[in-house]
C-alpha cells in the first residue's frame, strides 16, 4: 500500500513538474510590421510546430511598431526577436548596444552551402552580422508580356536606348509605359534612386553619405530625366492607390519595384513568368558597372534573446531549408536560402543572377540615407510626382538640400 | 464664546459649545476622509493617466529625446524654437484653424436647418435615422470610403464625366486648394446627423407658450425663429458648437486616412502633424512640443466657449 502510494506521489510530482515546465515555456514571439506576409508567417508557425518549436508572430502597423521598438529599447525591455530594416536604420539600432551579432550562425549557414556570403552584406554593421533575412529583394522592372507583344517589342530591354525605344513603342500603341504612384506615402524615392544609380552610381553613394548636395549636377540630371519622362507621358496617374493591381490590369507596360511585389501583382490574376517578366534597369551609360538595388529586411535578435535557448534554437531553425521552403509558399517571398525553393520563376532567375556575382548589390535609398533626410525627401519626391514641373523639381532639390545640409552639419 | 454661552443657555448635562464644535470638526474631517477614500480611485486614475502624462509631455518637450536611448539631454526651448521656424507647423496651425472655423459654423448651422426641416414632418424618425447613419461608422472607415469617392476614377469624377462635366473632374485630395475642403465636407457629412439630433432634442424641449403667444400677436415665422426660438435654443446651440469645434480640432483619423499621402504634409492638422513627427519621424521631444501648443489652443477654445455659455446662463 505504502509502495503504491509512493508511486502515485512520484507520478503526481513528475506530472506537476512537466506541467509547470510546459506552462512556463513561452513561445518564441517575433514582432513585426508586415501583416501583408500573413500566409508566410502562418506557414512558418505551422512548420515550426512540426519541428518542435513553439513560434508566434505578432503584427503591428508600421508607425506603432517603430514607436514600440523605440520605447521598449529605451526601457531596456525590447522583444527578443523582431523585424527591422537594413542600412542606416539597422545601424541606429545596433548603436543602442542591445542587438546580438549573429556571426557564428551565418558562418555555419554559409559553410553548409545554404547561404551565399553576399546575402549577409545588407545586415552587416561594423563588421558584424545582425540579422536573419525575411527578404532579400531586388528592385527590378516588371514588364507585361502581352502589352510588349502588342507594341511590337521583341524582348526585354537590355540597354538604356532599348528601354526608351520600348517606352516610345508602348506609348504609340496606347499604353502608358511606366506604373508609378505615391501610394502609401513612401514610394516617391523609387524612381529617384534608380535614375541616380543608372546615371551616376558614385553620386548615389556620395549623396547617401552627405558628400554630395541635392542641388548638385548629378541630382539635377536625375530630375531633368524624370521631368522629361513625365512630359512625354511615360507615367501613370501618381495618385492611384492600387499600384500593383494597376500593373496586373494592364494600365502600364512596365513597373519598377522590389520583387516582393510579384505576389501582390499575381493577386490581380496574372502569373509571374507567363504573363509578366522582369529585367534589371539598364544603365544610361553602358560602361557603368552592373548594379542592382537590394532591400534586405532582417529579423534581429537582442542580447537578452540570445540568452534564451528557445530563441537560439529558433534562429538556427529559421535559416534552414525547411523553414525557408514554408516561407516561400507565399508567392512573393524569398529570403536567400540557396537550397530552398523559390516562389516564382522571376525570383529564381534573380537569385541566379545574384549568385553569379555579375551585379553589385546596392542598398536601397530608404535604408542607405539617414531617415532624418529620407522622410522629408520622399515628401518632396511625392510632391514632384503629383506636379512634375521643372519649377517643382527645383523646389524639391532646394528643400531637400536645406534639410540634408542641416543634418550633416549636425553630425560634424 | 462666553457671551454666546450666556445668550443660549444649554440644558444641564449637554456638552459644551466647544465640545460640540470639536465633535463637528471631527465629523467633518471624517466625512472628508471618507469622501477622499471614495474618490481615491478616480483621483489616482486622473493623476496617473492624465496629469502625469501631461506634465511628462511638458518636460519631454524641453529635452532632446534621442531615438533608442530616450531622454538624454535638457534642451530648454530648442524644440519650441524649431517649431516656430518650421513652415510645416504654420501649415498645420492654419489648417487646424480652418477646421475649427468651419466646425464652429457649418455643422451647427446645417444641423439646425435639417432639424427645422424634419421636425414634425411625416417620417421624421426615418429622416433622423438616415441623417444620423454616417455617425455610426468609424471615422477611419468613412475616410477610406470617401478616399475612393474622391479618387480619380471615383464616383464624383465618374458622375461629372457621365453628365458631360468632365472639365470639373479633379484630383480632389491631391490639389492643395481642394484637399482640405474635400476632407471637411466628409467631416461635416459625418457629423451633421449628430448635431441635428441634439438640436431636435433641444427644439422639442422648448416651451410652446412663448411661440403661441407670439403667433397670437401676429409675429411671422421668421420673427418667431429669430426672436424666440434661437435665444431659447442658445444653450443647446453652444453645447452643439463646443462638441463640433472640439471634434474638428481633434480630428485625426479622417485627416490621417485621407490626407496622410498629400505631398509635403501640407493638408495636415496639428494633431496629425504631432503624430507624424513623433511616431513616424521619431522626433519624440519635438512632437511633445507640438502637443503642448495643441493642448494650449484646445484649452483656450474650450474655456472661451465655456465662458460664453456661463454668461448666457447668467442672463
Amino acid at each position: 500500500m505504502q509502495k503504491k502510494l509512493s508511486k502515485l506521489l512520484a507520478a503526481v510530482a513528475l506530472g506537476v513538474t512537466f506541467t509547470t515546465a510546459a506552462a512556463s515555456a513561452d513561445p518564441v514571439t517575433v514582432f513585426h510590421d508586415k501583416p501583408f506576409y500573413q500566409s508566410g508567417w502562418d506557414g512558418l508557425t505551422a512548420t515550426a510546430k512540426k519541428d518542435g518549436i513553439d513560434l508566434n508572430f505578432s503584427a503591428y502597423a508600421t508607425d506603432q511598431f517603430q514607436a514600440y521598438i523605440q520605447s521598449s529599447l529605451m526601457s531596456g525591455d525590447a522583444p527578443q526577436a523582431f523585424t527591422w530594416w537594413n542600412g542606416t536604420k539597422l545601424k541606429e539600432i545596433v548603436d543602442s548596444g542591445q542587438l546580438a551579432p549573429l556571426d557564428d550562425l551565418w558562418a555555419k549557414k554559409i559553410a553548409s552551402g545554404e547561404y551565399d556570403a553576399s546575402s549577409a552584406a545588407p545586415f552587416t554593421v561594423d563588421g558584424h552580422i545582425y540579422g536573419m533575412p525575411t527578404g532579400l529583394n531586388r528592385w527590378v522592372v516588371l514588364y507585361n508580356k502581352a502589352l510588349f507583344e502588342k507594341a511590337g517589342i521583341a524582348k526585354a530591354p537590355a540597354t538604356w536606348e532599348e528601354l526608351i525605344a520600348a517606352a516610345d513603342k508602348l506609348k504609340a500603341a496606347g499604353t502608358t509605359p511606366f506604373n508609378a504612384t505615391i501610394q502609401d506615402g513612401w514610394r516617391g524615392f523609387v524612381w529617384f534612386q534608380e535614375l541616380l544609380l543608372r546615371t551616376n552610381p558614385e553620386a548615389y553613394a556620395a549623396l547617401n553619405q552627405g558628400k554630395l548636395k541635392y542641388t548638385d549636377e548629378p541630382v539635377q540630371n536625375v530630375f531633368k530625366i524624370w521631368t522629361d519622362f513625365y512630359q512625354k507621358g511615360y507615367f501613370t496617374d501618381a495618385t492611384s492607390q492600387e499600384e500593383p493591381l494597376d500593373f496586373a490590369r494592364g494600365k502600364a507596360g512596365m513597373y519598377l519595384f522590389g520583387d516582393w511585389v510579384i505576389g501582390l501583382v499575381e493577386k490581380g490574376g496574372v502569373k509571374a513568368g507567363t504573363d509578366f517578366g522582369a529585367f534589371i534597369m539598364p544603365n544610361v551609360d553602358p560602361s557603368l558597372p552592373n548594379a542592382v538595388i537590394v532591400e534586405g529586411a532582417p529579423i534581429v535578435i537582442t542580447k537578452a534573446g540570445m540568452e534564451n535557448p528557445d530563441v537560439v534554437k529558433f534562429t538556427d531553425w529559421y535559416m534552414s531549408e525547411n523553414a525557408m521552403n514554408s516561407w516561400a509558399t507565399d508567392p512573393g517571398l524569398y529570403a536567400g536560402n540557396l537550397k530552398a525553393k523559390t516562389p516564382n520563376p522571376i525570383i529564381a532567375e534573380l537569385a541566379k543572377i545574384a549568385a553569379d556575382g555579375k551585379y553589385t548589390s546596392v542598398t536601397r535609398y530608404w535604408e542607405a540615407s539617414p531617415s532624418e533626410i529620407v522622410l522629408p525627401a520622399v515628401e518632396e519626391f511625392n510632391r514632384f510626382m503629383t506636379n512634375p514641373s521643372e519649377e517643382q523639381a527645383q523646389k524639391a532639390m532646394a528643400n531637400i538640400e536645406a534639410i540634408a545640409s542641416q543634418y550633416w552639419a549636425s553630425k560634424q | 464664546m462666553k457671551q454666546q454661552q450666556q445668550a443660549f443657555a444649554l440644558p444641564p448635562g449637554a456638552p459644551s459649545i466647544d465640545a460640540m464644535i470639536a465633535a463637528e470638526n471631527r465629523r467633518a474631517r471624517k466625512r472628508l476622509w471618507t469622501a477622499l477614500a471614495f474618490m481615491a480611485p478616480a483621483i489616482g486614475f486622473v493623476a496617473i493617466f492624465l496629469l502625469l502624462p501631461v506634465f511628462f509631455n511638458l518636460y519631454a518637450s524641453l529635452t532632446q529625446w534621442a531615438k533608442f536611448s530616450g531622454l538624454n539631454q535638457f534642451a530648454g526651448l530648442a524644440n519650441y524654437q524649431r517649431l516656430a521656424s518650421n513652415p510645416k507647423f504654420y501649415d498645420a496651425t492654419w489648417n487646424t484653424l480652418i477646421w475649427v472655423g468651419v466646425s464652429f459654423v457649418l455643422p451647427a448651422t446645417i444641423g439646425l436647418s435639417l432639424a427645422m426641416l424634419v421636425r414634425g414632418v411625416k417620417g421624421e424618425e426615418t429622416f433622423k435615422s438616415i441623417f444620423f447613419l454616417p455617425r455610426m461608422f468609424s471615422a477611419t472607415a468613412v475616410g477610406v470610403v470617401w478616399y475612393y469617392v474622391y479618387a480619380n476614377e471615383g464616383i464624383i469624377n465618374s458622375g461629372l464625366r457621365a453628365v458631360g462635366l468632365g472639365d470639373l473632374a479633379n484630383r480632389w485630395l491631391y490639389e492643395s486648394h481642394l484637399a482640405t475642403p474635400a476632407m471637411i465636407v466628409t467631416h461635416i457629412w459625418q457629423q451633421v446627423g449628430l448635431m441635428m439630433v441634439l438640436l431636435l432634442i433641444g427644439l422639442n424641449a422648448l416651451p410652446s407658450e412663448p411661440m403661441e403667444a407670439a403667433k397670437v400677436d401676429g409675429a411671422s415665422r421668421s420673427q418667431i425663429f429669430r426672436h424666440i426660438v434661437l435665444p431659447l435654443l442658445m444653450p443647446t446651440l453652444i453645447m452643439v458648437t463646443t462638441v463640433s469645434v472640439l471634434a474638428g480640432f481633434t480630428s485625426f483619423d479622417l485627416v490621417w486616412v485621407m490626407g496622410r499621402d498629400f505631398p509635403n504634409r501640407s493638408t495636415l492638422t496639428l494633431s496629425v502633424n504631432q503624430y507624424w513627427e513623433s511616431f513616424r519621424a521619431g522626433y519624440w521631444a519635438y512632437g511633445s512640443a507640438i502637443a503642448v501648443v495643441l493642448g494650449v489652443i484646445a484649452m483656450s477654445i474650450s474655456w472661451s466657449l465655456g465662458a460664453l455659455q456661463h454668461r448666457l446662463d447668467k442672463r
